[in-house]
């Protein structure tokens, strides 16, 4: 046989699926009987027809042709079929058909491979794979609208809680101006009640003078000729506006201590101590008072004039309340406590009973009327002062056998002494 | 020693002024003592202006008492004034008032008064104050004034 004879037999024969296709419009020329079998159609079917037709991927197969015959270079083309129900691997191996400058066509060679279990159950799992993959895609998109929609809504909340978080400063703003103009306001009022206090209590006290003084003139001018009732009547007098008198002095003390600006200092109480004991002393010296002093002499952060008086009053009211035919007594006594002073003053009085101990501090408050001397203040004032000067105070006291009362005081720092000013209250 | 020198009484209360009389006449105060009712009678009187430039009968004090609260002048403008007089300047004023506050003390001390007395309630205390006084004058060293005149 000759060579073009011979080649045409052996494509014929070949077991490989082999065919050919025109350039022009792509044309099916000839299909070995291998390949008319693995595609199942006749000769009739497909020649003249355009080789689409016979391809799965249609148009990934065209460009791979068009490429070829573009070019002139062979390619190989591979895809999956059902063959018989059964997915193959087929692998196109195409070439150009020379001609003297363009092909004048493609001859295509196939070789199919059955996919083996392996391969098959790997292209399962990559399928598996890809599903899965698909699925998670899908949920991680859900998951993404989802917290798009929540920031979104926090984005929102934030907005309004900004909006609503100036509203309030600014409404902080206005009512921290409201409060420094009320505390204006207030301390302004406060100053003219103190001044209004100051005058009234300066001016009433004046008359008193009179009253005192006259009432003293006339008791004493005329006690010659005044009946011992018109001279008892002058003493009342003389007494009531006395008492008036000490009354309105408490009073302006009471509101002093209430108003001042207190500026504290190291104070040796030792000195205070002897002070108000000398004055005591000064003032009941008809009488006979055991005087005791107890415990260590430490310094206090107070203020000196206040501490006196409050001191002074605690002491007074020691020996004012007195058990009749005793010798009154007079004890201070210093106790040291953590970051404190207590200072007890302690006398063996007629006591108070604890169901008064309570309103005891009360302005205006003399538990036992008129029978023992006093205005009813002298407590308040040891309160208030104590109060101003950061401290505290207490008592305690049987009916009938004494009583105990205390104030404590900070105590001054070892170094140094800080004024501490204590603003009004 | 002063028994002799006048001592000036100022002060809008006749209540008061009499009560001090009163008083110094128990204390043995033998001072002569005249009285004015406000703050501008008090400076006419130390520049012996009419009726007061009568020195006869009204004479130069060597001590003044000086109340706070008063009428047309009050205590402090009458020792601001008399502190700027240079001829009065030297005079030693007792403030003698019933104020009981600190800064009226301050004040009075700051425009160069020479004591602060508080008015006492009671007669008695008042004559023991007036008893001070008298052992002050006895003890105290006056200077010398001259009259307002040329200046």
């Amino acid at each position: 046989m000759d060579i073009p004879t011979l080649c045409g037999a052996l494509f014929e024969t070949s077991p490989f699926p082999t065919a050919l296709i025109g350039s022009a419009a792509h044309t099916f020329l000839y299909g070995n009987s291998a390949f008319l079998e693995v595609f199942e159609r006749s000769a009739g079917d497909l020649l003249g027809k355009p080789f689409s037709e016979v391809l799965t991927h249609k148009e990934a197969g065209l460009l791979v042709l068009k490429e070829i015959l573009a070019n002139g270079r062979p390619k190989l083309y591979r895809e999956q079929r059902l063959h018989k129900d059964t997915p193959v691997f087929c692998a196109y191996a195409m070439w150009p058909v020379p001609s003297n400058a363009v092909p004048s066509g493609v001859m295509i060679q196939i070789s199919t491979s059955e996919i083996d279990e392996k391969t098959q159950a790997m292209s399962e799992a990559l399928l598996l794979g890809a599903i899965r993959q698909q699925k998670l895609t899908e949920a991680a998109e859900d998951s993404n609208r989802l917290l798009e929609s929540e920031i979104l809504k926090r984005t929102q909340t934030a907005a309004r809680l900004h909006v609503v978080q100036s509203e309030l400063q600014d409404k902080a703003g206005q009512l921290e101006s409201l409060v420094k103009q009320r505390t204006t306001e207030l301390t302004e009022t406060n100053k003219q009640l103190q001044s209004f206090v100051y005058a009234i209590a300066h001016d009433l006290r004046a008359p008193l003078r009179a009253m005192q003084g006259f009432s003293a003139i006339l008791a004493f001018e005329a006690q010659a000729t005044m009946s011992e009732k018109a001279k008892d009547c002058t003493l009342r007098i003389n007494k009531a506006s006395q008492f008036m008198d000490a009354l309105l002095i408490d009073l302006l003390t009471f509101s002093q201590i209430s108003q001042q600006r207190l500026q504290l200092s190291e104070i040796k109480l030792e000195a205070v101590l002897e002070s108000v004991l000398a004055r005591i002393r000064a003032e009941h010296h008809d009488k006979t008072i055991d005087e005791e002093r107890v415990g260590p002499s430490p310094q206090v952060l107070a203020h000196e004039t206040t501490l006196h008086q409050v001191v002074y009053n605690l002491a007074s009211n020691a020996l004012k309340f007195v058990r009749p035919n005793t010798t009154p007594l007079l004890r201070l006594r210093t106790e040291l406590r953590p970051g404190v002073v207590r200072l007890w003053v302690e006398d063996h009085g007629i006591g108070i009973a604890p169901s008064h101990q309570s309103q005891l501090f009360q302005p205006f408050t003399r538990l036992n009327g008129e029978r023992y001397p006093g205005t009813g203040i002298g407590l308040a004032i040891v309160q208030k002062g104590v109060e101003r000067m950061g401290g505290s105070v207490g008592l305690e006291s049987v009916l009938g056998e004494g009583s105990r009362f205390w104030i404590e005081l900070k105590k001054a720092p070892d170094t140094g002494a800080v004024p501490v000013e204590l603003k009004k209250s | 020693m002063n028994t002799i020198g006048t001592i000036l009484l100022v002060d809008d209360s006749e209540n008061d002024t009499f009560l001090f009389r009163v008083a110094s006449e128990k204390a043995a105060l033998r001072n002569p003592l005249q009285e004015v009712h406000d703050g501008e009678q008090a400076v006419a009187y130390l520049s012996g202006t009419p009726p007061f430039h009568d020195r006869a009968q009204y004479p130069l004090p060597i001590l003044m008492l000086l109340d706070l609260k008063m009428p047309k002048k009050s205590g402090f403008e009458v020792l601001a004034w008399l502190r700027s007089e240079s001829a009065l300047r030297r005079l030693p004023v007792f403030i003698f008032s019933a104020s009981l506050r600190k800064e009226d003390v301050d004040r009075a001390f700051d425009l160069g008064a020479s004591a602060f007395l508080v008015k006492p309630s009671t007669l008695d205390d008042l004559v023991q104050m007036i008893q001070t006084l008298t052992s002050w004058l006895k003890y105290n060293h006056f200077p010398e004034i001259n009259p307002v005149q040329n200046s």
